[in-house]
């Protein structure tokens, strides 16, 4: 019991809103939408900022479906992470799964890209990764977080803790200021 | 030929594609697990109408939200229309959005810059 008072107490002290960790599906995306949805209704949030932050949320959270680790590592220690917090003025959606150490490079790459680049040159990345025929099934990952970047103004923050030689734990954090959306 | 309606659905919008009533509109919310698959039914459909198109074909955008996924998908359907108005079809694309939603203004104002067709946007009030 001691557990769960400290767990609250750490929950509000950090203002977060949501804590879910697990497997990820739609379904999951549709139940966690429902519950900020109220959570956002209780607090008499704005439609443009809920529409906000649940545009960012399922970006981030499809992407975990879409290129997330499937397989069990050491002993179910694949499940992902979502943690929504909000600080008064921001809101703050952290995520986390473990991807295969091989995609590191090239997701720091397109991070790194998206982050350094104006609001002119991610539009110009937008055109281009939405009309790339070979941007395909599976590879949506770029076009959402240049999305993310481009609605929420603000660049990603991320890190990528090693689990072992294989994997390593991806954490992505996106803050959406109120003020952007509440004018 | 056969019409596709699709009621629309927590994640998928709905889809009335009625060349004998004249009315193709998309609408809603579009957040699908796999949008490439969802969107398979209305590419193939047009692909099929493309061949005896009606004389006039304005295509109704009225979309509340959608994921990235679906953008591209969307962008597919209207490069469809795009080719049919490049064969020299009459086309237009009507694109809602609602007055207190900038979001999907600013998609609708991408995609017309991106495409070939006579592209109209339109506000609308729930």
């Amino acid at each position: 019991m001691i557990f769960v008072h400290d767990l609250h107490k750490k929950m509000l002290k950090n203002n977060l809103l949501l804590i879910y960790e697990g497997k990820f599906s739609q379904m999951i995306i549709d139940s966690v939408m429902r519950i900020t949805d109220e959570k956002f209704d209780n607090v008499g949030e704005t439609k443009k900022v809920k529409k906000l932050v649940n545009h960012v949320m399922v970006e981030c959270l499809q992407n975990i479906c879409i290129h997330g680790e499937k397989e069990d590592i050491d002993n179910n220690n694949s499940s992902s992470l979502l943690l929504i917090a909000m600080n008064g003025k921001d809101y703050i959606i952290t995520t986390g799964n473990p991807i295969n150490n091989s995609k590191i490079v090239s997701l720091k790459e397109m991070i790194s890209k998206i982050n350094n680049s104006t609001e002119e040159e991610l539009k110009a990345l937008f055109q281009i990764a939405i009309t790339d025929t070979a941007f395909s099934e599976k590879g949506t990952a770029g076009l959402g977080l240049i999305t993310i970047v481009r609605k929420t103004k603000n660049k990603l923050l991320y890190d990528f803790k090693r689990l072992s030689d294989d994997y390593s734990f991806f954490t992505l954090q996106t803050k959406i200021p109120r003020g952007l959306v509440t004018s | 030929m056969d019409k596709l309606n699709l009621e629309g659905t927590e994640d998928t919008p709905t889809i009335v594609l009625d060349s004998e009533n004249n009315h193709f509109e998309i609408s809603g919310r579009s957040l699908p697990e796999d949008s490439a698959e969802f969107y398979q039914p209305v590419l193939d459909w047009l692909n099929i109408y493309a061949a005896n198109p009606n004389p006039q074909t304005h295509f109704t955008f009225k979309m509340d939200y959608f994921n990235t996924a679906s953008s591209k998908l969307l962008l597919d359907v209207l490069s469809k229309l795009e080719d049919l108005n490049g064969d020299g079809h009459d086309v237009k694309v009507l694109w809602f959005y609602q007055e207190d939603d900038p979001d999907m203004e600013d998609a609708g104002e991408e995609y017309q810059d991106l495409i070939e067709v006579p592209f109209e946007l339109k506000t609308f009030s729930v």
